[in-house]
């Protein structure tokens, strides 16, 4: 496992802090993650999901070192990112790229979209000034942008193309692996197709591994291998693609995917409604954090958190209720 | 049903807007129905004019706008009705909720307070019974601690709280008739079932109409009686919600039921409908899809398709594809 695996998250622990006392050492935190451990392997699209306040990005930032974490540790070809030196930090930033939700803010309005995405090739010294355009031309074919786009601004572009900007900001690199946090979330139906159709080609085309962050079960299905499940930032079940489908074992997990609307006016379906809101993160239910919306919480869920066991071969899950049933056959 | 008189009927609606680049087409020239009871969704991508329709029938357009046509609810033209007049149709007869409840709401002001506004402003009675009042229409919508509510301030509220507020505020007066705007858009999936619920139970208690207005496909076939596909400002396609499932006419209508992943229905490749919306300036006699349809004849791009249907059913399609077919005939 430790061979192929490119990325490993070994009990990710990030707490923020949320209030300052002055004269008190008992700070209050949130747990945004809360002991999560999964590992992606090479050439893998491994999926996150989860409701907002989940914990989906915050793991996201953290592998590629944007934040810092309060425990557990993040290895990348098995040496620990944390404990890399500036230098060696800095040859891991060209191989690991983020591609965020919303391009348009994370692009410089001033700035011609060929220099946006000619100048971390330059600042890492991977091009010089002469052979840079032809560098920029050939990422933005491969992205899918007409190279005539090269003196355009990021406001002359629509949703969808900014997007691919995007992307093509992170492959300049030629990364190794790329964190993709809800890349399509914002766009329409006929452009989001077009983004996850590319965000495969360029997979194919160059070995990609990706993390992709999404809350949609449709497309997480449609593009990820193996998939976790978050809630209140800790892993509810992880499992094959397959698995996960076919198989859901955790009560959030069943009620996610009935959630989910299906476009056939013939399937309407019982759903499993879930009671209320998601809790207070600050102040999380004790025991299972899902008991508090769980149709089938038992009192050992209030009490006692579950662990997060390997039921099946690569089919995890944290559940009493699973816990139970097992050892009852 | 169609013997009946439809409680909503708009025909030949038209909304311009003069841009610095053009008059912009935004709604040009639709026409539907909403019959009593019925849940009509208008679908369509961002900029197709969705929520400029809904605007100008809740007359809540700038007046920098032109709006042209008929809007007749239960048999009263609302583009001819005096401001102060159709103020009063709005919130008893005709009410909205809107994507955003957190920004619909004022911050400033409780939700108590919201709510007994409607009430006195549109129905004759005293500050208690509307205190009264509002606290039913909080438990209608399936909200507890009702007096602890009232007293909170929106901010204090989750956004599927503040989106059951908004719906128990467009309740309050009992309409007609209830335009709900991308309303579970901004929510996580399972809140999202939550309040669809919600709102088709409501639906079914008090026999008014709604007209939803969504990108989300399968929100469509969840509750959609009919459905309205809009594209570039005109309606393209409109039938049942089973036909337009299961034998969709328009291209753009194939295109968009395509191009989304579905549930438990794997593809390998997405099919993708190239190119995007064009802008709505100064746009040339054709039908607008045809730089982007794969059917494209030479007539699509020198005429405009009109909205009819080849027998004498309730399913209508804009296309040239299927005047050939009636020539043909």
């Amino acid at each position: 496992m430790t061979q192929e695996s490119l990325i490993q998250v070994h009990q990710l622990e990030k707490k923020y802090k949320t209030k300052e006392k002055m004269f008190s050492k008992n700070n209050e935190y949130i747990k945004a993650v809360d002991n999560v451990t999964f590992h992606i392997k090479e050439g893998e699209t491994f999926g996150l999901v989860g409701e907002s306040g989940s914990g989906k990005s915050t793991i996201g930032k953290s592998i590629l070192r944007l934040q810092d974490i309060s425990n557990g540790e993040i290895k990348y070809h098995g040496k620990n990112v944390f404990e890399l030196d500036k230098k060696e930090m800095r040859h891991l930033r060209t191989k690991m790229q983020f591609v965020f939700q919303d391009p348009f803010s994370s692009l410089n309005p001033r700035l011609r979209i060929g220099d946006a995405l000619a100048e971390p090739l330059l600042d890492h010294g991977l091009a010089t000034k002469k052979n840079v355009k032809e560098k920029v031309m050939e990422t933005m074919e491969l992205c899918g942008l007409p190279t005539y786009h090269i003196n355009k601004y990021p406001h002359e572009f629509s949703g969808g193309q900014r997007q691919r900007i995007g992307i093509a900001r992170a492959m300049i690199m030629n990364p190794e692996f790329i964190v993709a946090d809800e890349p399509v979330s914002a766009l329409d139906v006929s452009i989001q197709a077009q983004i996850i159709n590319l965000f495969q080609e360029l997979q194919e085309k160059r070995n990609l591994s990706y993390l992709f962050i999404s809350h949609d079960l449709s497309v997480v299905e449609h593009l990820c291998s193996r998939i976790g499940v978050l809630y209140l930032g800790t892993m509810m079940e992880l499992a094959s693609r397959d698995q996960l489908y076919e198989n859901p074992q955790h009560p959030y997990t069943k009620a996610l995917l009935s959630a989910v609307p299906i476009p056939d006016p013939t399937k309407r379906r019982e759903r499993i409604l879930l009671k209320g809101d998601l809790p207070n993160p600050a102040s999380p239910p004790s025991g299972c954090k899902f008991h508090t919306r769980c149709p089938f919480a038992m009192d050992i869920c209030k009490n006692e958190t579950p662990v997060f066991k390997e039921r099946e071969p690569g089919h995890f899950v944290a559940c009493h209720l699973v816990d139970q049933e097992k050892a009852n056959t | 049903m169609a013997q009946q008189e439809p409680l909503l009927s708009v025909h030949q609606l038209k909304a311009h807007f003069q841009s610095e680049d053009g008059l912009v087409k935004a709604v040009d020239g639709i026409n539907f129905d909403v019959y009593q009871g019925e849940t009509v969704c208008i679908v369509g991508e961002s900029g197709c004019g969705k929520s400029v329709t809904a605007m100008s029938i809740m007359g809540l357009l700038p007046d920098t706008s032109k709006v042209e046509g008929e809007i007749n609810l239960a048999g009263k033209d609302l583009t001819k009705l005096s401001k102060g007049n159709m103020r009063r149709i709005r919130g008893n007869e005709l009410s909205m909720i809107f994507q955003e409840p957190m920004t619909s709401l004022n911050p400033v002001m409780t939700i108590g307070e919201q709510m007994t506004e409607v009430l006195l402003e549109h129905q004759a009675i005293s500050k208690k019974q509307a205190t009264k009042k509002s606290l039913e229409l909080i438990k209608m919508v399936g909200i507890g601690r009702g007096e602890q509510i009232i007293k909170s301030y929106p901010h204090q509220l989750s956004g599927g709280m503040l989106q059951r507020v908004m719906i128990a505020i467009a309740l309050a007066c009992d309409p007609k008739m209830l335009i709900a705007d991308e309303p579970t858009t901004a929510l996580d999936v399972t809140i999202q079932a939550q309040v669809l619920n919600l709102l088709q139970d409501l639906k079914e208690e008090t026999n008014m109409s709604m007209l939803l207005i969504t990108h989300d496909l399968g929100v469509v076939a969840e509750v959609a009686d009919r459905v309205v596909v809009m594209y570039a400002g005109k309606v393209v396609e409109q039938g049942t919600v089973e036909e337009i499932f299961a034998n969709p006419k328009h291209p753009y209508t194939k295109g968009l039921l395509q191009a989304k992943p579905v549930l438990g229905s794997r593809k390998k490749k997405l099919y993708t409908i190239p190119g995007q919306v064009p802008k709505l300036v100064d746009l040339k006699p054709s039908c607008y899809f045809a730089d982007r349809c794969e059917h494209c004849m030479k007539i699509c791009t020198q005429q405009t398709p009109e909205l009819k249907s080849d027998d004498s059913s309730e399913h209508k399609v804009a296309c040239w594809l299927y005047e050939n077919e009636v020539v043909h005939k």
